[in-house]
Order: structure tokens, then C-alpha cells, then sequence
């Protein structure tokens, strides 16, 4: 694998570490399967693209795009909280309305952005490879996010966060309002993903509506090969578990695609991402039944 | 000081499955009374502690706690007034949380919830202190998970979890009948011993008629979701065991006639 | 005379044989389609042409994202770092990935229909950098007038495409200028998935006179539920994609993949042989074929006139 691959492959595992914090904030700590990513994914992409074409600032761009994921979120709780529509159909049906959403946004199912000032610009000819740049440069947007959802999740707010998705009977008992921590954490979690579509479409150069094609398999299959090599061991690891898991992911498909040795191919990925988000969705069935006998 | 006036519960209204869990029930227990609550299954014990914590909001009646009026109040809205231990040593605490931040989530009972660490030194230490009074060793163990302790420990941890924030009313929702007879009576020591140390207002349903008559200054029996029996002071102190099983009998053969009439 | 030009360089290329020296050709596509598969080989075969044999002094590789545009960045990020000859992205999010990833590496696109609105080139005539390719815009005026010399008396075209491919987008727009000019009008029906193709092809009974499908790969993936919804309503067929026809479409005028790799392939050897991309304009691809179906126009209705058999590229009886 050659360095330019590596780091391109760190870079987009950082842009999706977003997304894998995203989801280890619904599956994990809410224990709500939201597949509103797959939308807010495009979305964030769609919108930082049209803001910066029509000369928003990049980063402005990106918080508007921030924004419009916890939109999205919130129809996804309030789907699920005010209509109680079962939590996944919830979020598959924000999901699909996004999509048409997304079109409604660009315009056009592709927006370029390859000639646009982007958040990365300024840092781009400061004498660092513009494929050290990147990565660096998301890098430092992650670790921030890491800080930021560690910090709130050891707070007494984000303790009743993550009470309401273990056990809600006992967060109300404690006075815990659970559906606005459902609401909340769904518009973090989708915030968050958002800003991965932003980023997403600011180091690549386009957004395009089909990006968000399996978004939520990438996230869980992320938080996974976290959570297998980092074990249970408090909110900070498992939060780095996430990041790193989203790099190692990508690594994995950069692997495939630079040599045969494996005998994969890059078409043989969907079949290894669904047998990890598989056994993602199974084990903690299997330890909750046998911590129950 | 907790005040129902003539509760009436209704649960799937309209439906095939329509039940009347509570007919009409009015008890007033003042400030400090830890009262006992018996009857057997389907007597409305359950219904009446949830009409109280706020699980169940009553269709006819009147609700009040403290000072105020809770009949219309969801279960974490009045959480600041409601103190409770259940069952199920499951459902007390959260097991995917460790020890200390199930006790910083109960120390916030019923305030707002902010953004500053859940467990700075200061609360760390108070935590520890309390845990340590219950001589169980737990406070060596206080980063561990809760389901990594035993029913009887989770219970001991939820009665300190009741007690970190202030309440107008303890609720004990049959807290020992999961648990072996010797943590049962361990637990049951503990109670006594919180529940007269802090003057806590307490209504404690059980299974055990041993319990109902041995804690607290007044028993009350739910049967068909009325009050059949409420008694204290000395002619509770002469009621016994067989009293209340022979009362029991007496309440579930009126019920065989009256199934028997039906069927008839 | 441009296009002569072309093939005087081209031809040249081909008297002329590579040295032995050890090239990389990279190749990616942001899905496995045939159209997208034929524009492959159609590069691989004139690049053999030119001298350059795959296992002997060419190295050739392909890869697929798979219909994923992060695969694709990955993809991109790949080949930027094994720094071959050329990279030749197919489809526009595969484009875009590949420019966005090297600013150095020529690259020479191609299946775009709108390389300026891509932003892969800001000028046609002179690309400058190091990114040139072939755009694959449909011929939407000859379409149009096929239709009309076809059925003279239709009045309005229904345009099935799904709104959630970049193509067939952009082509709306097109046709609709085109329609205009020659007197018809456009009615749209938008199907976002195959499941949905056939209800929007009927949702065209009754508000259409014929139905029109762009290169676009959910329709096409469907079509049998279109030709169906034409045979019964006798509402005539026509497509971009010539295999279509095969598959029970009236007629088509599209473009042949293999072509329209070979003229990119033609560009790739130019390069390979010296010539900078920037200098290098980009073109349409040129060279339709005109497929038609008399069974299939039969069932729906319609005679279609001996001039048009004539000049057709193949007739299926």
C-alpha cells in the first residue's frame, strides 16, 4: 500500500468516525437503531454543497449542515416518541423521505465542488502534502468531538442520556424526562453524522445523492471492530474504539484493493461488512441472555 | 404526607380485556407513617403504588404528595417527591452502569441536570461513605458494573440510591421477595433502620404477612381494588399471622361464590 | 475535421508501436454496468492496438467502487498513490473522486455528460492541468427527431428516468430545449427504484405519445416492466441505450460503449506516447448506432417508415 492510499485511507476513516460516534450514541447508548444516517449522511454533504457554491463560508456551511442532521433526527424521535411508530421504522422512514429531500436540496443528484474553497484551503501549500492535510486536519475535528461527547456523556445530562437507553423504567423513577433524552441524542448522534457528510463532501470534491448507500452499516461495523479490540472499558475508550475502528475499516478495504493477497476483492467487502454488523447485532443479545440465566 | 381521595383505575377501557383494578380507594398516610400493604394477587397493590409513583395515572380520584397535587404528574415529573425501591433488583439500578454513577444519577433525583462532571472528588467521597455504612464491602468496588453484583447488593445500593436526594415519599415495591431468605432479612434491617433513622414517609407492598404486621405502624389490605382492612396502633399490635391468613381465605371464597354465581 | 484529426493521431499511434517499457493504466467505474464494462474494454483493446500488451509492458487495472462514493474516494486515494501512467475514471462521482485526489497524474475521463457542471475541466477547448476526457451527452436532438419522423403526429414526449441519477437529470433539461425547439412538449415520471419503474411508465398512459428513457441504469434495469406497460397501451417505446431494443424497445440511438471506450483509449495512448492532457480538448463521443425493433413496434402500434430502416445500424425482425 502505497503512503498516499494509507493516508487517504486514514482520512476517510476519520471523515466516518463521525458517523461511527454517531451510531455508538443511538445503538449503544440509547439503544435506538436509527438508520436516519443513510440520510443525513447526503444530507450534510448536500447542504454544505449547495451553501459553499452559493459563497457561504466553508465552516458556516458545515454548521448549517450540523443542523439540518439534528432536524433530521428529531422527525426520526419525534416519529418514534409522539407517534410511537416503532424505532427503526421510524428511522428508515425519515430515511427514505431524506433522499428526496436530498434532491430537493441540490437541485440535481451531483454537486461539485472540486473547484470551491473548502474548510481545508488555507491549509492547503503550507508545505505539508496536501495528503497529510487532510487527515490531519479531520484528525483534529475528531479529536474535538471525542473530548466534547466524552465530556457530556460523564455529565450528570449525559448520565441520564445514557441511563434512558439502559434502563428508561428506572431513568424516570430517577425523574429522568426519556423522551426528550431520546430526542436529544438522536439530533446529536445525527448532527454528528451530518458534519461527517459536510466533511465528506468538502475533502472529496462532490456530494452526490447515493453517498449515504449503507452509511449505517459502515457506522456499526466501525463501532464493532471498536469495541473487539477495546473491549467495555468506559465512555473515552470506547469512544477512541470508534474512531479507530472507522480508520481500521477503511484500511481493511484499502488492503483489499491494493493487493490480492487476502484474495479479496473490493466487491467481497459488503459480504465481510455484513457478517461484522451481523455479529454486532447479536452479541450483546447473547451476553444479555446469558447475564439473565 | 401522601393523600389519595377516591381512586378509581380503569385499565383497556372498552376493550373485551376491560379491568377495574382500583374501585374507589381513599387513604391518607401522614408525615412519617411507614405503612404496610398486603392482599393477594390482582388486589390492586401494584396499581395503587403506581398510581403513586406516577406508572399509572388514575381515571377517577384525586392524587396528592407532599403539598402538591401529582394526579395528573407522568413518573419522571414527580420523581423529585417519590423515593422507590421495585422488585426486581434489575429494575432498580442500571446494570451497563458502574456503581457510583447509578448513585450520581439517583443523587440528582428531581433536580436539573447540567453539564459538570457526574463525579468530581467531593461526590466520589460522600458516595464511598454511604456505601461503606452498609458493610458490604461495596465500597472497595465502587467503579464496577452493577450487574456484577448480587440481587441482594443491587437491592442494598437502590435503598441508598432512594435516600441520596430528598423525597416526600418512599415507596418499597415488595424489595426482598426476589432475594433469599437471609438477604431478605438483611435488607429488611436496612430499611427499618433508613426508614425510622430519616422519619421517611414509607408505603411498603409486600407478599410477606411476617413483614406486613413486624415493620411499620399500620397495615392496610387491598382486595378486588378496595380497602378491606386498615388498622394500627394496638389493634394491630393484636392481630396475628393467622388473622390475616384466615381473612385471606375468607376474602378468596367470596370470590369462588361470586365466580360461582357467574357460572351459574 | 477535428474528429479526422483525431483519427489521424489515433492511426498514427497505431503504426507507431510502444517500446518495452513497463506502463500502468488505471482504471475505475463506480459501478459493474455493461455500458460502463464495454467503455473499459473498448480502452484495453485500443491500448493492445497501440502495442501496449497487458502482462508484457502494460499493467492494466481495474476496480469497482461498487455503487459506493467513499469507495470510489478510496479508490481514487489508491491510484493516486500507486502513481501509473494514466487514470481513466468512468462515470461522473468516479471522476470527481480521481481529480479531487491527484492534481499531477493525467487523467482521462469519460461516460460524463456534463464535464464543466462536474467540475472536472472549467474549459472544454483548453483543459489545462492534468485532466481531459471524452463527455458521453446524449445525442437528445437526433432522439427527438427520430421520434418525430417516426410518429409525426406525436405531440408529447414522456420522459421516464429516476431523479436520483446525475444523467439523467441533466438530460431533462436538454430535452426539454430540444422538444421545444421542434415543436413538443415533455411530460416527466420519476421512479427512484426498480420496484417503482413499471408504475411510472404507467403513470404516462393516456398523458403521453410515446415514452423516452435516458442511459439511465434504474429504468433500464427494469425495462421489461416498461415494455410491457408500451405493448399494452400501445404507447411506442424509444431509448438511449441500444441493447434496450433487444429487450423489446422500439428503437434506440445511442451510443456504443465499446466506441465510446475506444476514443478514450485513443486519448490514454496519446498521452502514454508524450502529449499533455491540458492541451488535450474534450469531445463528445461520436458514432451512435440506430437500433430498431419491428416486432416490438408491431405491438405498439406502429409502422416504422422504410427511411428509417434504411439507415438503421441493425433491424430486428
Amino acid at each position: 500500500m502505497s503512503l498516499i492510499a494509507f493516508w487517504g485511507a486514514v482520512e476517510l476513516g476519520l471523515v466516518y468516525a463521525f458517523v461511527a460516534i454517531g451510531v455508538y450514541l443511538t445503538f449503544r447508548v440509547l439503544d435506538f437503531p436509527d438508520l436516519t444516517v443513510d440520510g443525513s449522511f447526503p444530507l450534510g454533504a448536500a447542504v454544505t454543497a449547495v451553501l459553499i457554491i452559493s459563497g457561504v463560508n466553508p465552516w458556516l456551511a458545515a454548521t448549517v449542515a450540523m443542523i439540518a442532521g439534528a432536524i433530521a433526527g428529531l422527525v426520526t424521535a419525534l416519529l418514534n416518541v409522539r407517534f410511537r411508530i416503532l424505532n427503526l421504522l421510524a428511522s428508515i422512514l425519515t430515511m427514505i423521505a431524506l433522499f428526496s429531500v436530498n434532491l430537493r436540496v441540490m437541485g440535481k443528484p451531483n454537486v461539485a465542488l472540486i473547484n470551491a474553497d473548502t474548510m481545508l484551503s488555507p491549509f492547503f501549500g503550507l508545505g505539508l502534502r496536501d495528503f497529510y492535510v487532510r487527515p490531519l486536519f479531520v484528525g483534529l475535528l475528531v479529536l474535538f468531538a471525542v473530548v466534547l461527547v466524552w465530556r457530556f456523556l460523564e455529565s450528570d445530562a449525559g448520565l441520564s442520556m445514557r441511563a434512558t437507553g439502559a434502563n428508561a423504567r428506572m431513568a424516570r423513577a430517577q425523574g429522568v424526562d426519556t423522551n426528550r433524552q431520546i430526542y436529544l441524542g438522536i439530533a446529536i448522534s445525527n448532527a454528528l453524522v451530518a458534519l461527517g457528510g459536510a466533511l465528506f463532501a468538502q475533502t472529496n470534491g462532490f456530494a452526490d445523492v447515493t453517498s449515504g448507500v449503507g452509511t449505517i452499516v459502515v457506522g456499526l461495523a466501525a463501532v464493532i471492530i471498536g469495541e473487539t479490540l477495546f473491549g467495555a472499558r468506559g465512555i473515552l475508550i470506547a469512544l477512541i474504539g470508534c474512531v479507530l475502528g472507522s480508520i481500521l475499516y477503511r484500511i481493511a478495504i484499502q488492503l483489499a484493493l491494493s493487493s490480492d493477497i487476502l484474495g479479496l476483492k473490493a466487491s467481497d467487502l459488503n459480504f465481510v461488512t455484513a457478517l461484522l454488523v451481523t455479529v454486532a447485532l447479536i452479541l450483546p443479545r447473547l451476553r444479555r441472555g446469558g447475564a439473565a440465566s | 404526607m401522601i393523600s389519595v381521595s377516591d381512586i378509581k383505575v380503569v385499565f383497556g377501557k372498552g376493550t373485551p380485556l376491560q379491568k377495574q383494578a382500583l374501585n374507589g380507594v381513599s387513604l391518607t398516610i401522614e408525615e412519617g407513617q411507614f405503612v404496610t400493604v398486603i392482599g393477594s394477587n390482582g388486589a390492586g397493590k401494584s396499581t395503587l403504588l403506581g398510581v403513586l409513583a406516577g406508572d399509572v395515572i388514575a381515571t377517577e380520584g384525586q392524587v396528592r404528595i407532599g403539598t402538591a397535587d401529582v394526579t395528573r404528574q407522568g413518573t419522571a415529573a414527580r420523581a423529585g417527591r417519590v423515593a422507590r425501591v421495585f422488585q426486581d433488583p434489575l429494575t432498580g439500578s442500571c446494570g451497563s452502569l458502574s456503581i457510583e454513577e447509578n448513585l450520581a444519577l439517583a443523587a440528582r433525583r428531581g433536580e436539573r441536570r447540567g453539564l459538570s462532571a457526574s463525579l468530581g472528588p467531593r461526590r466520589r467521597a460522600h458516595f464511598r461513605e454511604r456505601i461503606a455504612e452498609l458493610n458490604l464491602g461495596l465500597e472497595s468496588r465502587m467503579r464496577d458494573r452493577m450487574d456484577l453484583l448480587s440481587g441482594g447488593q443491587r437491592q442494598a445500593v437502590s435503598l441508598v440510591m432512594a435516600t441520596l436526594a430528598g423525597s416526600d415519599v418512599l415507596l418499597l415495591d415488595e424489595h426482598t421477595a426476589a432475594l433469599d431468605p437471609g438477604m431478605a432479612e438483611f435488607i429488611m434491617t436496612l430499611t427499618q433502620k433508613i426508614v425510622s433513622e430519616r422519619k421517611l414517609t414509607t408505603l411498603m407492598v409486600t407478599h410477606s404477612m411476617r413483614q406486613a404486621l413486624d415493620y411499620g405502624h399500620r397495615t392496610v389490605m387491598l382486595h378486588a381494588g378496595e380497602i378491606v382492612l386498615d388498622v394500627a396502633g394496638d389493634s394491630r399490635k393484636d392481630l396475628q399471622v393467622e388473622d390475616l391468613i384466615a381473612m385471606f381465605r375468607k376474602m378468596r371464597g367470596q370470590t369462588l361464590d361470586d365466580d360461582a354465581l357467574l357460572i351459574g | 475535421m477535428r474528429s479526422l484529426l483525431l483519427a489521424a493521431a489515433a492511426t498514427l499511434a497505431l503504426a507507431l508501436p510502444a517500446q518495452a517499457e513497463n506502463v500502468t493504466v488505471s482504471v475505475t467505474a463506480i459501478v459493474e454496468h455493461p455500458a460502463l464494462d464495454a467503455a473499459r474494454d473498448g480502452v484495453r483493446e485500443v491500448l493492445e492496438e497501440a502495442g501496449y500488451k497487458e502482462g508484457e509492458n502494460l499493467k492494466f487495472v481495474y476496480e469497482s467502487a461498487q455503487g459506493n462514493p467513499a469507495t470510489a474516494a478510496q479508490i481514487a486515494r489508491q491510484f493516486a498513490g500507486d502513481d501509473p501512467a494514466v487514470i481513466v475514471p468512468i462515470s461522473t462521482p468516479s471522476a470527481q473522486a480521481v481529480v479531487s485526489a491527484t492534481k499531477d497524474i493525467p487523467v482521462v475521463f469519460t461516460a460524463v455528460s456534463d464535464p464543466l457542471g462536474a467540475q472536472l475541466v472549467t474549459d472544454m477547448e483548453k483543459p489545462g492541468g492534468n485532466v481531459t476526457g471524452l463527455s458521453d451527452m446524449s445525442p437528445v436532438a437526433d432522439h427527438v427527431a427520430l421520434i418525430k419522423e417516426i410518429l409525426p403526429e406525436a405531440k408529447t414526449i414522456g420522459y421516464l428516468y429516476n431523479s436520483g441519477e446525475a444523467n439523467s437529470v441533466s438530460l431533462l433539461d436538454v430535452l426539454k430545449a430540444e422538444a421545444e425547439k421542434a415543436g413538443l412538449s415533455v411530460i416527466e415520471s420519476a421512479a427512484i427504484k426498480s420496484a417503482d419503474v413499471q408504475g411510472a411508465a404507467r403513470a404516462l398512459i393516456g398523458r403521453a405519445d410515446v415514452m423516452y428513457v435516458p442511459t439511465d441504469n434504474t429504468i433500464v434495469s427494469a425495462l421489461e416492466g416498461v415494455v410491457s406497460v408500451a405493448e399494452e397501451s400501445k404507447l411506442p417505446l424509444f431509448t438511449a441505450d441500444t441493447d434496450s431494443v433487444s429487450r423489446g424497445a422500439l428503437a434506440a440511438l445511442g451510443f456504443n460503449y465499446k466506441d465510446v471506450g475506444r476514443q478514450t483509449g485513443e486519448i490514454v495512448v496519446r498521452i502514454l506516447k508524450g502529449e499533455k492532457p491540458g492541451d488535450i480538448p474534450v469531445r463528445v463521443a461520436v458514432g451512435t448506432d440506430l437500433v430498431i425493433n419491428k416486432a416490438a413496434a408491431a405491438k405498439m402500434g406502429v409502422t416504422v417508415p422504410e427511411s428509417v430502416l434504411a439507415r438503421a445500424t441493425n433491424v430486428i425482425e
